[in-house]
Parts: structure tokens; sequence; C-alpha cells
């Protein structure tokens, strides 16, 4: 409760300090907005002229893509800039600066910095997954809803949770962005589109070794009814507790990370 | 007396890449070198003591002060600050000591001093009535209030400095890390940071440890001096014994009415300027005595001005520098 209205009182004061520069932030919201659009336009230029993709129509892309796309800018709002960008932080020697408050380093990320700019990225993903929800109304039940509401928790805790690990790396490699950009960013633009459509070592990469596949596919599954085997079920339903286990692994990846850095120093 | 600091055999050491060979044998096949930034350092400080650290460039005492607040962790050997290791008790330390560094800042840059000093104070739960004692001590003595509601970046590096103190200690802090605080400052801004200090100190037994290039700032400011080289303790003494156990030396110069050819005094080591007219002396005090010298000159002739010079913390610390102790 005491870090939430500190972080509240963070907010304010950055939301003030952004405003000193207001056509940058409108245009970094506009752009973020934009962008997405498009990428959810092409789903439907797509399904028109196939009809689906594997059994995929438009809406249910929509589920898909949203799904990964809103969980990843909800995390993104706290953790993108200071976190994944730990290098940062790091390199400049302002991680000092933060060290000698009375206040976690994490949290102290997070308040840092705001990421204004995902909400971009929010307001278009509700915009779509909401019209579609109502498309597809006469699928879903009081259980859909439910377990949308846990899967979309699960799923922000798993991006939250791989921000924080390829963020944590730099305590080692000191840069270490390059690395996510390639394990993270684009392994998982594979995700976008239905798993079924990819050869089974993909299939099995993106669900045990770099699990991003649980963000968005196997919640997709349960909700959009296109559950074929037990494993499929299992991973969709245990999806918000796999993002809670994540979750607290990248934390002491963190801390690991974070004693390692006091150890070296550099 | 309280010890607020106790550093026993503390030792700090970094792993550092020796960078030899050529490009592509330092990608693939990296040998570390172990540099002792600090070497098994010991001293402890006591409440209210103004102590200043000084040391080349490199010597170990930005370390020092970061194993002090909390930010690394120690190689070996011991540390307490108010009887708490500083790295294990990150946070609860944190709230009884400032930091300042004189290279970065640690206001927000695009907002107003103001804001920063609200966020500070939710971040520390200072209470409301020492909050408004304090932000009218700053405004009174560090002139924050004409740039009270400035943001940080329109700010004179003068100004900034003085917010950035005022900001370090908002929580009222037993212990004031100054990390370089008059780092490229006019004489102006430098001397209201040093009374600033000083007042704090007197008011509150605020115990301050202080680096600085600039020996004025030791000279003024602080009664103790440690002296670290190599990461290892030089000197560690008042600083007026400093000033006495190294002041073995002194400049005199005198204007006579007369010119003379030559003087022949012992431990006075006499040049003159023109014509024999003015005589400067470098003068060995365990040997004779500025008084006894004038008394000598002005036996051949008559003394017409005197101008003695000693030596400063500077020039005493310089000479250690290149010489040792």
């Amino acid at each position: 409760m005491e870090f939430l209205k500190i972080y509240g009182c963070y907010v304010k004061m950055f939301i003030k300090a952004r405003m000193e520069y207001r056509c940058s932030f409108f245009a970094g919201l506009f752009a973020n907005f934009y962008c997405y659009f498009i990428t959810y336009t092409t789903f439907w230029v797509i399904t028109q002229q196939f009809q689906t993709i594997d059994g995929w129509a438009f809406d249910d892309m929509v589920i898909l893509y949203g799904l990964n796309l809103f969980t990843y800018s909800v995390a993104a709002t706290f953790f993108w800039y200071n976190v994944l960008h730990l290098e940062q932080e790091i390199t400049s020697g302002r991680l000092d600066g933060y060290l000698i408050r009375p206040m976690g380093l994490l949290q102290q990320l997070v308040c840092s910095r705001f990421g204004d700019t995902a909400l971009g990225q929010i307001s278009v993903s509700l915009i779509f997954i909401s019209l579609c929800i109502v498309r597809i109304n006469y699928k879903m039940t009081i259980f859909t809803y439910i377990y949308l509401f846990f899967a979309v928790i699960g799923g922000v805790l798993m991006q939250m949770g791989a921000m924080i690990i390829f963020g944590s790396l730099s305590f080692w490699m000191l840069r270490s962005k390059a690395l996510a950009d390639i394990i993270y960013f684009d392994f998982r633009t594979f995700v976008h589109y239905p798993l079924s459509i990819f050869p089974s070592f993909i299939r099995i990469i993106l669900t045990y070794v770099l699990p991003w596949a649980i963000i968005n596919y196997y919640p997709s599954l349960i909700i959009l009814q296109k559950v074929h085997t037990t494993e499929e079920f299992v991973l969709g339903i245990l999806s918000p507790i796999i993002g809670i286990l994540f979750f607290m692994l990248s934390l002491s990846v963190f801390n690991r990370g974070l004693r390692r850095y006091s150890g070296s120093g550099s | 007396m309280e010890h607020l600091i106790q550093v026993k055999k503390l030792s700090r050491d970094y792993k550092v890449a020796k960078r030899d060979g050529g490009f592509v044998k330092f990608m693939f096949s990296r040998k570390y070198k172990v540099i002792h930034a600090v070497n098994s350092i010991d001293f402890s400080i006591s409440k209210g003591e103004l102590v200043g650290f000084v040391g080349p460039n490199g010597a170990g005492k930005s370390t020092t002060i970061k194993i002090l607040a909390g930010i690394l962790s120690s190689t070996s050997g011991a540390v307490f600050v108010m009887g708490n290791d500083p790295f294990k008790k990150r946070k609860q330390n944190a709230y009884h000591i400032g930091v300042v560094f004189g290279q970065r800042t640690q206001l927000w840059w695009d907002l107003p001093i103001c804001d920063t000093f609200k966020l500070l104070k939710k971040l520390y739960k200072v209470q409301d009535d020492i909050y408004e004692k304090n932000i009218s001590l700053f405004k009174g003595y560090l002139d924050l209030e004409s740039i009270w509601n400035q943001p940080v970046r329109q700010l004179s590096l003068g100004q900034r400095m003085k917010a950035e103190i005022a900001a370090a200690i908002l929580h009222n802090p037993e212990l004031l890390f100054l990390d370089e605080p008059t780092i490229g400052l006019d004489i102006v801004a430098k001397r209201q940071i040093r009374e600033f200090i000083l007042k704090l100190n007197h008011e509150y037994q605020t115990t301050v440890v202080l680096t600085s290039h600039d020996m004025k700032d030791i000279e003024e400011i602080c009664d103790r001096i440690i002296l670290i080289d190599k990461g290892v303790i030089v000197i560690d003494c008042p600083v007026k014994e400093l000033k006495h156990s190294y002041n073995k030396m002194a400049i005199v110069k005198v204007n006579l009415n007369e010119p003379v050819r030559a003087f022949n005094i012992t431990g006075a080591k006499g040049i003159s300027e023109a014509n024999g007219l003015i005589w400067s002396f470098e003068v060995d005090k365990t040997v004779i005595t500025t008084g006894h010298l004038v008394f000598e000159i002005s036996k051949i002739a008559e003394v017409c001005d005197i101008e003695i010079k000693e030596l400063a913390v500077e020039d005493i610390i310089h000479d250690i520098y290149i010489n040792g102790v």
C-alpha cells in the first residue's frame, strides 16, 4: 500500500515533467497507437484473403495477438524503460543514486519512469479485444470471462518477469539489450500466429524453453475452445500459475544480479 | 565518544580485464588482473566529527564512501555504520545517511526543486513539522527561495549543488557524505556551501565525511584529515597537527634599505633579487625561528618590509603525493 502511494506520487510528478515536452508526449502515444493499429489491420487483410490461418479467423487472431500485446504493454508501463533497459542505468552510473535510498532497487526503477508510451498500445489493444469479444459473445461463458481475467494477470506477470530477467542480465554483461532483442522480441513474433502452423520443435521451444506461448497461445486455445490435447488444456489452465512462478524466478535473478553488481562494482 | 563509523581491516578488490594483445585476443580470451582499490584500512569516526578524505585520483576515496553508503560490498574486513553493516542493512542505513555525488545529479531534471523535495519527503517518511522547518532553513541559508519553483535544468551549477545538498539532508541524517561537493563552483558558492556545512555540524552535530581536491575545503571545514593513497591510509590526524608537523619550512622575504651582497645564517638559505635589495630565505624551522632570522638580518641591514609565507595544506599534500610521508 505504502508503495502504491509513493508510486502514484512518482507518476504524478512524471506526467508533470513530461508535460514540459507536450509534443513529444503526444507524438509518442500516437506513434504507438497507429503502429499497432496497422498490425491488427494486417490480420484483417490476411484473413480476408485466406479466410482462416489454420482454422483461426480474424476474431481468433485478435484474441491471440491482443493477449500478447496487451499483457506486454501493461508490463511495459512499469518495466520497459528502466528495468528492461537497466544497462543505461548501470553504464551511466545512475544506479548508485538509487542505492542510497531507503527503498528496494526494483521498486525505485519501476517508480523512476512511467512507461507513458505503452498507453498507445494498451488503448488500441483494448479497442480491438473488446470489439472482438462482443462479436464472439455467443462463445463466451462466465467461466471464460473469469479465466480471461486470470490469464491476463498471468500473462502480465510473464512479460514483467521476462523484462526483469533480460534487464538483470546487465548486472553480469553490462549490456544485455541486444540479447533481449533476439530472445525476447524476435522469438515472441512467432506467437503472433497459432503455434500449430509451425514445425513441432518450434512449438517445444516456445512452450518449454522460451515459454512465450504460455502468455497468449494456450490461454487463447481455452478461450476460443480450440483445445485438442490434454497438454494444451493443462498448460492453458495453469498459465496464470506459471506466470506467478516465472515472475518469482525473475525476482531472484534480479537479486542475485544486484549482489553481483555490488560485488564487482564496475 | 560514540563511534558512528567503524572500519576494520577493510579491503576491496576489483577485477579488471587486461587489455593487452590484439582485438581478437581481447574478445575471446580475457585475463583478469586484481586491483586492490582499498587495502586493509582501519579507522573510526565519532559523532560530530568533520573528516576530510584526501588522495590523488583513483586512491580509493570514492570506493570507501560507496562501501560506507552501502552501495558496494567489501571484499574482506568489517564495516559498521551506526552499529550496522551498511551493505546488509542498506535500506535501514539509508535513513541515517545523506549522500551527495558532486559529479552526478540526484534531482529531477525537468521538475522544479520543490517537487523533488515533496517526493523525498514521501520516500523518507519525513514528518510535516520537520519538513517545514528544514525547508525554511534551506531557503534561508542556501538561497533556495528564489529558485524554488524553477526546473532543475535551468539552474546554475552553484544553485544546483546547493539544492543537492539540501535534498541530501532533508531527512536529518546523522551522517553526511559529500563526494566533491564544490567541484566546478565559483568562490561565492563554495564559501556558502562551506559555511552551511559548518553550521549544520554545529547545530545538529551532523557528522560529515567529505572528499575534495580543493584543499581550501579541507582546511576550512574539516578538523581531521585522512589521506589515502593506493588504497592505504597514509595519514590520519587533525588538520592542525598536519600543518604543524609537516610545516617545517617557511619562506621569509625581506626588503632592505641598502643592498647586501651575502648573508651567512645557518638554517636559512637566501637568494637575492634586485641587486641585493630584496632577499628571500627558505627557513628550516627546526634550526632557526623566523623571528631569530629577522633579528640576524637586521644586525646587518635595516629591514623595511617583511613577508612570511607558511606552507598551505595544499603544498603539504602535494609534497606527500610526490615524495611520500
